[in-house]
């Protein structure tokens, strides 16, 4: 079990490395952001990691509500924390590179409002988990809040971009030409699996809390607990 | 050009987090894995 | 399917009449939705022009704040008493608890803005004749929308710590595609509807209430079983 842990700790960090580095040095300055283009390498990573959390939330969220395993549950919530802290950096990252894009730390774009939305939508995911104590009900109505967020997340961002360009010609704000791409997929796989391996990590604490929590309960009922 | 004030700090604010994050996940894995038995 | 319609009823009639008792409830949140509408006013004004194009945002969010406060009193009967428990036995379906609350949350709501909305038309000198139906049509599929998930997400909020701030956390980010519709029809309906908006952010609130009230409904019935 942990041998797995550690193969996929270090390809995570490894192939992470190796894209970010790549594409930090050998990228050209762009004719109009200049340098400020590098930024998209973990911005555009960051963010598409960050959906693909939120996804896997929903996928195990669904899981759960069908087969009712709570493992499934503890993969959903390792996904939310985890995908809480990308979403985050993709906030700061997007704030930053807009500084001097705009001249402005914030602009209502449709992705950037969208994604505020988002961590909102992850908070209260989180803060539903922490204030409910009993566990089967906490898994189901995280499993229910995770579906239902999930599908509002599109409807947000539709109804943002519509509200948008009703009130502002749309001007996209970040068309890059191709010879970026390759930079912009190789880092978005390597932030991949560097999500996969920080859910993982996540997932195996949230089995060991739970296994010994189950312990504990199950010593205090059968009355065989000695106070440590 | 001060561009590159803001691709350090957003890069620097990115490792940091993940870094920090990811250095708070093990530990803890460590803690909860050394913490006693349930004694019977 | 009449009698799972007798038995939304009965839940429908059972909360009001609770409602009705403690009409303190429905008096103090239309205090509360006057003062947020004045709170407004003071925050954004004193200038009428500005106050009048902000009126379409100002009223939906008054309604969202003052409706919010009724949504977990409407569970909270049931956790005092026990009740749910008890409606729970009934062989009768989770979905007409749902249906049952939602439009007693409903009327309640209307309620409100029956007093809340000649109220803001008076404060921001507004002018509802330009089109009252469709005015009218707006605030009632904007409030479905909102009822429904407020009755859904309040089915959790109201059982655990923290539900007077759990319940906006939860709801509000769900509310935003609906407050969109909802203020840009608004406003829109409000100033003459020269860009011809209104239409279709009203077609759009249609389709958030269809795919809100159905998910709700589904959704309803992993949030209350015990």
């Amino acid at each position: 079990m942990s041998g797995g842990i550690k193969r996929l700790r270090v390809l995570a960090i490894t192939c992470v490395v190796l894209t970010q580095v790549g594409a930090f040095v050998t990228s050209p300055p762009d004719a109009l952001m200049g340098h400020l283009q590098k930024i998209m390498y973990v911005h555009v990573p960051s963010a598409w990691v960050m959906m693909l959390a939120f996804f896997i939330v929903f996928v195990y969220s669904v899981l759960y509500l069908w087969r009712r395993n709570p493992l499934h549950d503890l993969a959903a919530a390792s996904a939310a924390e985890v995908g809480t802290v990308f979403t985050a950096l993709t906030l700061i990252q997007g704030s930053i590179w807009g500084r001097p894009t705009w001249g402005v730390w914030w602009v209502w774009d449709p992705r950037l409002t969208t994604t505020a939305v988002l961590i909102l939508i992850y908070a209260g995911y989180l803060a539903l988990r922490s204030f409910t104590d009993d566990e089967e009900r906490r898994a189901r109505w995280c499993a229910a809040v995770g579906v239902l967020g999930f599908i509002n997340v599109w409807i947000v961002f539709m109804s943002v971009r519509w509200w948008r360009t009703l009130h502002q010609p749309q001007s996209s704000p970040s068309t890059m030409s191709s010879e970026y791409l390759w930079g912009l997929v190789a880092n978005s796989i390597s932030f991949a699996i560097l999500l996969a391996w920080l859910i993982r990590e996540r997932y195996e604490i949230a089995k060991l809390e739970q296994a010994k929590e189950l312990d504990f309960e199950e010593a205090a009922l059968s009355g065989t607990v000695q106070h440590v | 050009m001060s561009n590159w004030n803001f691709v350090i700090a957003a890069y620097g604010v990115t490792w940091a987090t993940l870094i920090g994050y990811a250095f708070g996940l093990i530990r803890r894995r460590q803690r909860v894995l050394q913490q006693p038995e349930v004694k019977r | 399917m009449s009698r799972e319609w007798s038995r939304v009823k009965a839940i429908v009639w059972k909360d009001l009449t609770a409602e009705r008792r403690t009409k303190a409830n429905f008096n103090a949140v239309v205090f509360f939705a006057a003062l947020t509408l004045l709170l407004f006013g003071f925050a954004l004004g004193p200038d009428d022009q500005a106050l009048r194009a902000a009126a379409g945002g100002i009223v939906w969010l008054t309604i969202l704040f003052s409706g919010v406060l009724s949504f977990n009193r409407s569970y909270e009967q049931e956790l005092e008493g026990g009740a749910l428990d008890a409606l729970l036995l009934y062989p009768g379906e989770r979905r007409s608890i749902f249906l049952g609350k939602f439009l007693a949350n409903l009327g309640f709501v209307l309620l409100v803005e029956a007093i809340l909305i000649p109220a803001a038309t008076l404060l921001y000198q507004l002018d509802p004749g330009l089109a009252p139906f469709r005015l009218l049509l707006v605030i009632l599929l904007g409030s479905i929308g909102f009822v429904a998930l407020g009755t859904f997400y309040a089915a959790m909020a109201s059982r655990v710590r923290a539900r007077e701030v759990l319940l906006p956390l939860l709801l509000f980010p769900m509310l935003i595609p609906l407050l969109l519709a909802a203020v840009e029809s608004t406003t829109a309906l409000l100033t003459g509807d020269a860009m011809g908006n209104a239409g279709a952010w009203i077609r759009l609130l249609i389709v958030f209430d269809l795919i809100f009230l159905v998910a709700c409904v589904l959704a309803f019935d992993y949030v209350i079983e015990e």
